[in-house]
Formats: structure tokens, C-alpha cells, sequence
């Protein structure tokens, strides 16, 4: 229920500069993201909005009030932790209600108030349980009503989710989600799951050692990165290198480092400019005909059946590789031996383009 | 209700009927495990439990029936009990009948043995738990520079067994102690002096609130450092999360470690032993001073015990007993400060400046420089000639410890013979008990667990006790036909090296048991899927895989052995069996070689110590056995 800033944040540990000078607003009631690679930087910037970590320079502003230096305990943030961090000594009830407790709260409010709450993360009956007796699930509920208890300015959630399993991960982000939007807080979420990200969040920050390198809606992230590393990032791709031969009425040829040729339509004609391709495994059919445009070929090298569709690999001529989901002809395509020659299509103007200086020219 | 109870007896006896079949069939199936199993029960049968049962029985019956006689008479002796302390002499007396300087004669209390034992214990546990708890947060949860080299001078009271410090004691803070007549005296006109059960708090509480830091600090460090922070996230001051996180989360280290000193301090032996070999009347009253002297006074007088030993020897058990079951309720509870999943990060320490900094360093050099008081006095005391003022540096006292041939000399070989003999049995029993505890699925696994886990918390008085019951052929009632012809007084040695074994078993069996459980079982199927029959699994697998936790767990069997007291004062009579932890408590003014094979067995402590901390890495659990 509040807005944050930060202006310039910069954190070094020791040798190491793991958050660059990142500048960041995150509105009233917004849930924003902060995706990347692990050692990027996000859990950082979180542990300094909570107050862990003093940042060596930058500001963290708070409701147009600097709170870079206020320790942790004076914030009125909630958090949650990778790894719940429920006091095993303390019960259900005990844990969710420990902030009110602290605030002095009489003992019948902070009853009703963890009751409430209970309802809302759906523990009824868990209540009087310790958290060695629930399941991940549970836990991880805890630890999120305990941080809502509060009513704080601000709910951090750092990785969550990332010790649960895959079915609880999309139960449970869905339920964050929800209910953050409910009580109407302000969430900063760490992750380095994308597609966590893209579900969750209003808008994303993706990080890249220590800088944010592109900030926008998850719609945006997806289809619209602004570098080869957010697209690599967001979605399942492969990376080729390339060179332009020629366009004509901004569709360029491009030649691939394997020798095949596709077609795209860029920004404007370019001549003899190395490009990086990124293309979604979704992005690429099987193709039987060799007049088709936009083919890539080589030597099946893997396939491996996943229910609606066949993910795919193969080996081109100059030793890169590949991958594609197909799920149209699937009979043809599972009685194939490993080594056959096979070629696949490039749906028209899927890639996503960078130039060598990495600006997005398609 | 009473149609039920036939109905219980038979659910009862089928039980019973069921386990003994179960045994039977693993019996069949692993014999090699049940004749370890077996042979160790029988082992401990017959001396650990049959003695304390004699202990036990003797406590209860006399000729039949329960001496109610002798508790009265016990209860009624103002020795035993004094609640209003009409034995006092004093409690603090200041002499001033010295012209040159004035006596601070602190006694305390003296409330009789019973009363005096009880107080010993809560007095060092209060004590030791204050100091152990302050200095374990202090390393743990500030950031000090120095602080390694602080973690181990915090570790060299344990090299000193609390009775050696007590020389070491009375040659700096005694009467006529160094700090005494050297720095009090000439500076202030003033003697301190601690005596009675002060003198013993103090020398006790040195040592063992090493044992509570430990305990405590390695609670502190295996906590979850997450859910502190989730805490000070929920607004918690500093205090408030100390208070409703930190602690609790120690607490069952902090409690077991209590226990164990509370049990340690109340049957020490040797403390008393020195204080009163230097003429201290009250440390005579304790119970363990006062089962050692009728000991050898009845037995040099009579030959007989008298039947009050059975029942201060009991009451010692007894409550031993129920500690050792209280230890292990909250090493159990340990665990769960653990249960989160993965750790987060490191605990983020506070950063005092600079004058807390002066204070904490101050507050470490006034503890080291009293926990190291014993150690300095026993290396000045065994590099000078005794009672010579100003100091008289000599090597005559280590020269005197290396004639073997008469007196102390012989000391250091009985203690070397005895000690490395137990060791050597301790290695191959606990080797093969802590396998099959830790390995096999077993009926009757935790009671055979239990049996030789508990001599850790039997009183040493006891066991000699009971071994003297159980073989020296006295009145006591002897448990049912078992009465052997096996005098203690003339077979020391045998006795003497039993009596280790039993007691020190425990730590070796844990240094083992704690090697399995870092070794994962599928190691073993891996070998024995290979085709890898047991015999060789274990050779090829397993022992490779553990030997540093065996050599570890033989080192401390061996440092304990070495140091040990109770049993030996209880059980050996004559100078001929005499270890070098009994000719110390026996001192009678040799202070200088006293304190040189005191210097020794603190070397070998040392050394063993510290190549223990290097084999095994986790200190609380390998020295102090919980």
C-alpha cells in the first residue's frame, strides 16, 4: 500500500559490484518482478529494500521518504523467505500472529485478525499445528500470512515457491497473486523461474549482473526483448549467429552460420550485417518439402516425447544445434530414426533480431 | 474392569512372545550382528548393569528388608544434613592476624554432604551456564577481530581435567598462592582467599561453562539464520528477537548441556579430593569425598562397606539416570531448529563500536585470564622449587617424572599401561557396537542404544562401588548367585581397565556412530550388489570411510582415560596400582611434581584435543559426548 523508489542503488560485497546503479519505481499496489540468472543481483536489491543489506551507495525511498538507513525491524515489511523460516517453536497460529504481537496488539484482535487470515491461506484446522507437521504447501501459506499479518507497506517474496513442486508452484503463485491483489499490497518478487514471472507480476524487471536491463508488462518481456539476453531469457529459444546478404523492401535474406537461409522482415534493408537470431522451439514446423522457404536442416540428434508434442533436436552442418516443440505429424516424426535428415520451417518473421550492438532490429 | 485384566496380561505376555520370536528370526538372518549385539550385553551385563544393580539393591535391603534404620541415622547426622548450618565455622571471615596483611577468608555455605552436593551442582551449573551463554552469543553474533584465535584459547580449559586445575589453583589463588603473597599483599596489604565449596564452584565452573559454549554455540551457528531475519522483519528489536528466536531455538542445547554439567560437577570427585588433600575441611563433605573415605577407611578397618554407601551411591544414580533421559529428550528437540529447507545466507553479526569493543574485551580477559588461572599456576608451580620464595626456577620436579623406577615415575606407566589397553578394547567393541546400532533394524535397539550410550552419565564413585560390592566379597547382599572372589584391592589393574572401558565407551561409540550416519548405507548395497560379500564390504567400505571418526573417537577415549579419577581413587588402594591422576589427589605437599605430571597430562590432552578438532570438525558433540 505504498510506493517505492530506488535511486541509483548500488551494492558491493567486498570485490564484487552486485547491483550497478539500478533505478527502480514501483507504484502503489503494483506486484513487479525482479527476474534473472542467479548472482544477477535481484535477491540483493530485495535483502536492501528489507533492510538487511545497507547498499554502499543509492537511496531506497519509501512514500517520498529515504529509508536506505532505517533497520529492518522499523519497515513495516513483510517478507517471505525461500525456505519459510517458520519458528519451528511456534505454532501456526503463534507464527502468523508473532508481528502483531510485537506491535502491542490486544490479544482478541490479533485472534481475530490471525483467524482471518488463516480462512484466507486456507489453514483451517492447521492452526494449532508447528510447522514440522504441515507440508511444504502449508508451510510456504504460513509464511505468507504471517508477512500479510502485518498489513505491511510492502510484501518482499524471495523465490517462494522454488522449493516446492510444480504443481504447487502454480497453485500457489496464482493464490500470491490473488491475494496480494486482495489486501491491495505492493509485492516485490524475486525469481529466476520466468515463467513464474510472466504469470504473476503486473510488470517485470529483468536483471543481468547487477544492472536491470529491461523493465516492462510480462506482454511486453515476452514478445518485445529488448536484447538478445532478455529474449534468450523469457521463453524457450535457441540463439543463432547470422549475416544479412541482402534485403529488398526491408525483408532481408539471412544466411545462418549452418548455411541455411531464412527470411525476415526487419525495420529497415540492411546489407552485409552479422545478426543474432532468437527463435522459439514453438516457432519452427516439420517441414517434407524441400521448395519451402525459410528452411533450417541438419541430422535429427534427439527426440523425446512430451504428451502434446515432440521436443526435438538437431545437429546442423557447422556443429550448432537446434531445438524445436513439434506437434503436428507427430506419427511421422516418432518413427524417425536418430541420424535422419530432417528440415524444419521457420514460421515468417518469428525471429527476434539483434544487431551486433545488440539493438533490436526486428 | 476386572473381566480386562486377564485379557492385559495376555496381550503382555504375547508381546513379549512376539519379540522373542522376531529375535529368533533376525537371529537367523544376521547372526554375525546378534553375536555382537550379544556379546556387548553381556559385556555391560556384567559390568555396568549387574554392579549398579548391587548399588541399587543395596540401597533398598538389608538382610531382606528396607533399612529404614540407616536412612534415619543419614538423615539425622548433622553431617549429612545441616539446613541451619550449625557446623559452620563461617561463611566469609576476615583475619587480620597476620601483621602484614588482612585475610579474606570466603568459605560458603556448608549446609552438610547432602546439601553441599546439591549446592556444588546447581552453584557450577548456574554459574557455567551465565558465563557459557554470554560468550557463546558474544562469538556467535558480534563481530570481534580476533575471534579465532579467541574460539581457541575459549577450548583450553577442557585440556585440563577441573581436579588438576585445583593444584594449579592453590598454587596462584591458595592461601599463600602467587597473586597472594606476590601482588595482593605487597600492593594492597589484602589476601583473597576462596575455600570450601567457593573454592570448588569456582575451580568446577572454569571448566565446564566450556562445556555449555559449546553446546550453545554450535546451536547458535546451525540455526537457520532466515528466521531471525524473519523476526526483525516482523519488527522485532534486537532484544525481542534474541529473546522469542535465538533462545528458544538453543534452548534443548542449552538444556542438555545443563544437565550434563549439573551431573558432572555433583559426582566430581577430584576437586573435592584435592581441596581436602590440602587440608580444606569443607570439601570434604561432599558426597563423592565422603564415599572415597569410608571406602578406604572401612576397607583397610573392617573390610566391609557400610550400608549408607548403597544409599548415597543410589541417590547419586538415581538422579544421574534421570538426567542422562532428560539429556536425551533435548538432543532429540535439537534437531528441529533444522527443519526448513536449505539455509539462507549467514547471520549477519552485530558491529559494536568502539566501546563495546573495549567492554567485550575486557570481559574476555578477565574470563580467560580465571579460566586459565589453573593452567598458569600448574606451569609455574611444576617449573619451581616448592614453598621457595622468591621463585626458584628448577627442572628438578620433570626430572623426578621420568624415573620409572620409584614413585612417580611408576604413576605415568600404570596411567599409560591402563589407558591404552582400554583404549584398544574400546576401539574394537565400539566400532562393532556403533555399526549395529546405527545400521541394523534390531528388537531391542534403542535399550541396547541406550546401555552404552548411558555411562556417560554414571557416577565413576558408583561403578567402583558397585565393583566392589559385586566382587570384593563383603556383607552386601549379594545379587542372586553371582558373588565372585575377585578382589578389586588385589586385581586392580584388570578392574581398574574394565571400569574405563565401560565409562569411556560412550565417546568412541558416538564418534563412530556419528561417521556412519555421514556415510550414506547405499555405499555398502553398492558394493554388495558388486558381489562384495559383508566381511569385505566392511573392510573395503566402511572402514576406510570412518577410520578418521575411529581414530578420533580412540583419542578421546584415551585423553578421558588418562584423566580419569573416580573410579581409580575408589578402586585402587596401594601405591603399586597407582595411576597419575591418584597420586595428585593424594597430594600431600608435592606440588612441584604434581603439577609436572599435571603439565604432562595437559599436553597429551591438548595434543589429542586438537587432532581430534581436525579429524572431526564438530567439537560440541565429539568432546562432550551429547
Amino acid at each position: 500500500m505504498a510506493n517505492l523508489n530506488l535511486e541509483n542503488l548500488n551494492i558491493h560485497y567486498e570485490d564484487f559490484h552486485a547491483v550497478k546503479g539500478v533505478d527502480l519505481s514501483i507504484g502503489d499496489g503494483e506486484i513487479v518482478t525482479l527476474l534473472g540468472p542467479s548472482g544477477c543481483g535481484k535477491t540483493s536489491i530485495l535483502r536492501s529494500i528489507a533492510g538487511f543489506i545497507i547498499p554502499s551507495d543509492g537511496k531506497v525511498i519509501l512514500e517520498n521518504e529515504d529509508i536506505t538507513l532505517l533497520p529492518p525491524q522499523k519497515r513495516d515489511m513483510g517478507m517471505i523467505f525461500q525456505n519459510y523460516a517458520l519458528w519451528p517453536h511456534m505454532t501456526v497460529k503463534e507464527n502468523i500472529g508473532y508481528g502483531l504481537k510485537i506491535r502491542k496488539l490486544p490479544s482478541k484482535e490479533i485472534e481475530e485478525k490471525v483467524m482471518n487470515l488463516v480462512k484466507q491461506v486456507q489453514l483451517e484446522g492447521h492452526e494449532t499445528k508447528y510447522p514440522g507437521q504441515l507440508s511444504g504447501g502449508q508451510q510456504q501459506r504460513v509464511a505468507l500470512a504471517r508477512a500479510l499479518a502485518i498489513e505491511p507497506t510492502i510484501l518482499l517474496c524471495d523465490e517462494p515457491l522454488s522449493n516446492l513442486d510444480f504443481k504447487l508452484r502454480v497453485e500457489l503463485r496464482t493464490e500470491i497473486r490473488d491475494v496480494a491483489k486482495k489486501f491491495g499490497v505492493t509485492v516485490v518478487y524475486v525469481t529466476h523461474d520466468q515463467t513464474e514471472a510472466l504469470a504473476i507480476s503486473d510488470s517485470i524487471a529483468v536483471m543481468n549482473f547487477g544492472n536491470v536491463v529491461q523493465l516492462g508488462t510480462p506482454l511486453e518481456i515476452f514478445s518485445n526483448p529488448n536484447s538478445h539476453f532478455v529474449g534468450r531469457f523469457v521463453g524457450q529459444n535457441n540463439l543463432l549467429n547470422g549475416q544479412i546478404t541482402n534485403s529488398k523492401n526491408n525483408i532481408a535474406h539471412i544466411t545462418l552460420s549452418s548455411g541455411d537461409v531464412v527470411e525476415q522482415l526487419l525495420e529497415k534493408s540492411y546489407e552485409n550485417k552479422n545478426v543474432k537470431l532468437i527463435i522459439r522451439h514453438d516457432d519452427l514446423i516439420l517441414s517434407f518439402d524441400k521448395n519451402d522457404t525459410n528452411l533450417i536442416s541438419g541430422k535429427l540428434s534427439y527426440k523425446a516425447y512430451m504428451g502434446n508434442f515432440l521436443q526435438i533436436e538437431i545437429d546442423l552442418n557447422d556443429g550448432s544445434k537446434i531445438m524445436a516443440n513439434i506437434s503436428d505429424q507427430l506419427e511421422k516424426l516418432v518413427s524417425m530414426e536418430l541420424g535422419s535428415e530432417i528440415s524444419l520451417q521457420m514460421i515468417s518473421n518469428k525471429a527476434l533480431v539483434f544487431d551486433e550492438e545488440d539493438n533490436r532490429i526486428h | 474392569m476386572e473381566s480386562n485384566s486377564p485379557d492385559l496380561l495376555e496381550t503382555k505376555s504375547s508381546n513379549l512372545r512376539e519379540k522373542l520370536i522376531s529375535i529368533r528370526r533376525e537371529m537367523r538372518d544376521d547372526p554375525i550382528s546378534w553375536s555382537i549385539i550379544i556379546f556387548i550385553t553381556a559385556f555391560f551385563g556384567l559390568f555396568m548393569i549387574v554392579p549398579l544393580l548391587q548399588v541399587m539393591f543395596g540401597a533398598f535391603f538389608s538382610n531382606g528388608n528396607f533399612p529404614f534404620s540407616t536412612y534415619q541415622e543419614i538423615f539425622q547426622r548433622q553431617y549429612f544434613f545441616d539446613p541451619s548450618r550449625n557446623a559452620d565455622t563461617y561463611f566469609i571471615r576476615i583475619d587480620s592476624s597476620d601483621p602484614n596483611f588482612t585475610a579474606y577468608l570466603l568459605k560458603g555455605p556448608d549446609y552438610g554432604v547432602f546439601l553441599n552436593t546439591i549446592f556444588m551442582g546447581v552453584a557450577s551449573t548456574i554459574l557455567s551456564l551465565v558465563i557459557g551463554i554470554f560468550t557463546a552469543f558474544l562469538m556467535a553474533r558480534v563481530e570481534l577481530p580476533g575471534k579465532t584465535l579467541l574460539g581457541g584459547f575459549l577450548l583450553i580449559p577442557l585440556v585440563l581435567p577441573p581436579f588438576v586445575s585445583g593444584i594449579g589453583y592453590m598454587a596462584l589463588l591458595g592461601y599463600n598462592g602467587l597473586v597472594n603473597t606476590e601482588i595482593l599483599e605487597p600492593l594492597f596489604g589484602i589476601r583473597i582467599v576462596l575455600q570450601g565449596m567457593f573454592a570448588i564452584v569456582f575451580v568446577q565452573s572454569a571448566h565446564y561453562f566450556t562445556l555449555i559454549y559449546l553446546n550453545v554455540y554450535s546451536s547458535l551457528m546451525n540455526a537457520d539464520p532466515s528466521l531471525e531475519e524473519a523476526a526483525e522483519n516482523m519488527g522485532a528489536t534486537r532484544f525481542q528477537v534474541v529473546k522469542n528466536v535465538t533462545l528458544p531455538l538453543a534452548l534443548p542445547g542449552i538444556a542438555s548441556g545443563s544437565i550434563l554439567v549439573l551431573i558432572l560437577s555433583m559426582e566430581d570427585l577430584g576437586t573435592p579430593a584435592i581441596f581436602a588433600g590440602f587440608g580444606d575441611l569443607t570439601a570434604r563433605k561432599t558426597i563423592t569425598y565422603y564415599i572415597l573415605s569410608t571406602v578406604r577407611q572401612s576397607l583397610s578397618e573392617t573390610g566391609r562397606l557400610p550400608a549408607e554407601l548403597s544409599i548415597l551411591s543410589a541417590f547419586l544414580l538415581i538422579l544421574s539416570i534421570i538426567g542422562f533421559f532428560m539429556i536425551r529428550r533435548y538432543t532429540e528437540k535439537r534437531q528441529y531448529s533444522m527443519i526448513s529447507k536449505g539455509r539462507a545466507g549467514t547471520f549477519r553479526t552485530a558491529n559494536p563500536n568502539i566501546l563495546y569493543l573495549i567492554a567485550i574485551y575486557s570481559y574476555f580477559i578477565i574470563l580467560l585470564t580465571l579460566s586459565l588461572i589453573p593452567h598458569i599456576g600448574i606451569f609455574i608451580a611444576s617449573l619451581t622449587e616448592p614453598g621457595i620464595l622468591p621463585l626458584k626456577w628448577s627442572t628438578s620436579n620433570y626430572q623426578e617424572l621420568f624415573d620409572l623406577e620409584n614413585g612417580f615415575g611408576s604413576y605415568i606407566k600404570n596411567t599409560m599401561i591402563f589407558s591404552l589397553i582400554s583404549t584398544g578394547v574400546i576401539v574394537i567393541l565400539a566400532t562393532m557396537a556403533g555399526y549395529v546400532a546405527n545400521r541394523k533394524q534390531f528388537t531391542g535397539r534403542s535399550a541396547f542404544d541406550t546401555m552404552i550410550t548411558i555411562p556417560l552419565a554414571i557416577p565413576g564413585v558408583v561403578l567402583g562401588i558397585g565393583f566392589i560390592l559385586l566382587f570384593g566379597g563383603t556383607d552386601a547382599i549379594p545379587f542372586g548367585n553371582i558373588q565372585l572372589t575377585f578382589n578389586p584391592l588385589i586385581y586392580a589393574p584388570i578392574i581398574l581397565i574394565i571400569s574405563y572401558t565401560i565409562r569411556k565407551f560412550p565417546f568412541t561409540v558416538r564418534a563412530v556412530y556419528a561417521g556412519l550416519q555421514q556415510t550414506d548405507a547405499v555405499l555398502e548395497e553398492a558394493a554388495h550388489n558388486l558381489g562384495a560379500s559383508k566381511g569385505r564390504t566392511i573392510y573395503n567400505v566402511i572402514i576406510p570411510l570412518i577410520v578418521l571418526n575411529i581414530v578420533a573417537g580412540a583419542l578421546i577415549a584415551l585423553v578421558y582415560n588418562m584423566s580419569e579419577v573416580s573410579t581409580t581413587l575408589i578402586l585402587v588402594n596401594t601405591q603399586t596400582h597407582g595411576t597419575v591422576t591418584w597420586a595428585m589427589a593424594d597430594a600431600n605437599g608435592k606440588i612441584g611434581a604434581l603439577a609436572a605430571m599435571g603439565m604432562f597430562l595437559m599436553f597429551l590432552q591438548a595434543l589429542s584435543l586438537f587432532i581430534t578438532n581436525v579429524l572431526l570438525k564438530n567439537r560440541a558433540e565429539a568432546i562432550t559426548g551429547i
